[in-house]
């Protein structure tokens, strides 16, 4: 499956049961991420990546 | 009209009741609402909160509380006194994959305004949400 991760915020120390949750739900399935929290997102290619993927998840 | 899984993602506190609401939405809408509590205690459940949670169930959806991400204290209060259903990361990762959308709920507004092509333009002010 295509899945794509889009991180709004920056991942922090906090977020570490995300990150294991993250892992759980990648394995065996094709990931790409975005982060938006970078300068200058350009939310075209995040669209394009939208519709090329199976699923969609935003984590925190 | 298909019935698809909706996954919400609930890790933020102060939207729980929200979220909750939005999974007996779907559900009501002949989907299946799913929600997952991650890392938090309820708050004092009303019985508003108990009638959705009920009704959810009865419409073929679940909550969950994702017992590995929260203390003891929040676990047994969530499971044994609210009546979720436990879950392990584990086990929540199979949910997700199995969902058709999964929708991570009440994340803080992000600080950078959204390009015109969006619907909701708004100005967030980012010192009362972050």
């Amino acid at each position: 499956m295509k899945l794509l991760y889009l991180y709004r915020f920056k991942p922090t120390e906090a977020t570490e049961k995300t990150k294991k949750l993250v892992d759980i739900v990648s394995k065996d399935n094709e990931v790409k991420e975005y982060r938006l929290y970078e300068d200058n997102p350009d939310y075209d290619k995040v669209v394009d990546m939208i519709w090329e993927a199976d699923k969609v998840i935003s984590w925190w | 009209m298909a019935s698809y899984k909706f996954m919400f993602l609930i890790p933020n506190k102060m939207y729980i009741s929200d979220a909750l609401r939005s999974t007996l939405g779907v559900a009501v809408e002949n989907h299946y609402g799913f929600g997952a509590v991650l890392y938090q205690k309820l708050p004092p459940v009303t019985e508003y909160m108990k009638e959705n949670l009920e009704w959810t169930k009865d419409m073929e959806g679940d909550v969950f509380c994702v017992v590995d991400t929260m203390d003891e204290e929040a676990k047994k209060y969530n499971v044994d006194e609210v009546g979720l259903t436990p879950i392990t990361l584990e086990e929540l990762g199979k949910q997700i994959l199995e969902a058709d959308y999964v929708v991570a709920y009440g994340l803080p507004y992000q600080s950078r305004e959204l390009p015109s092509m969006c619907a909701d333009s708004r100005t967030v002010d980012t010192a009362k949400t972050e």
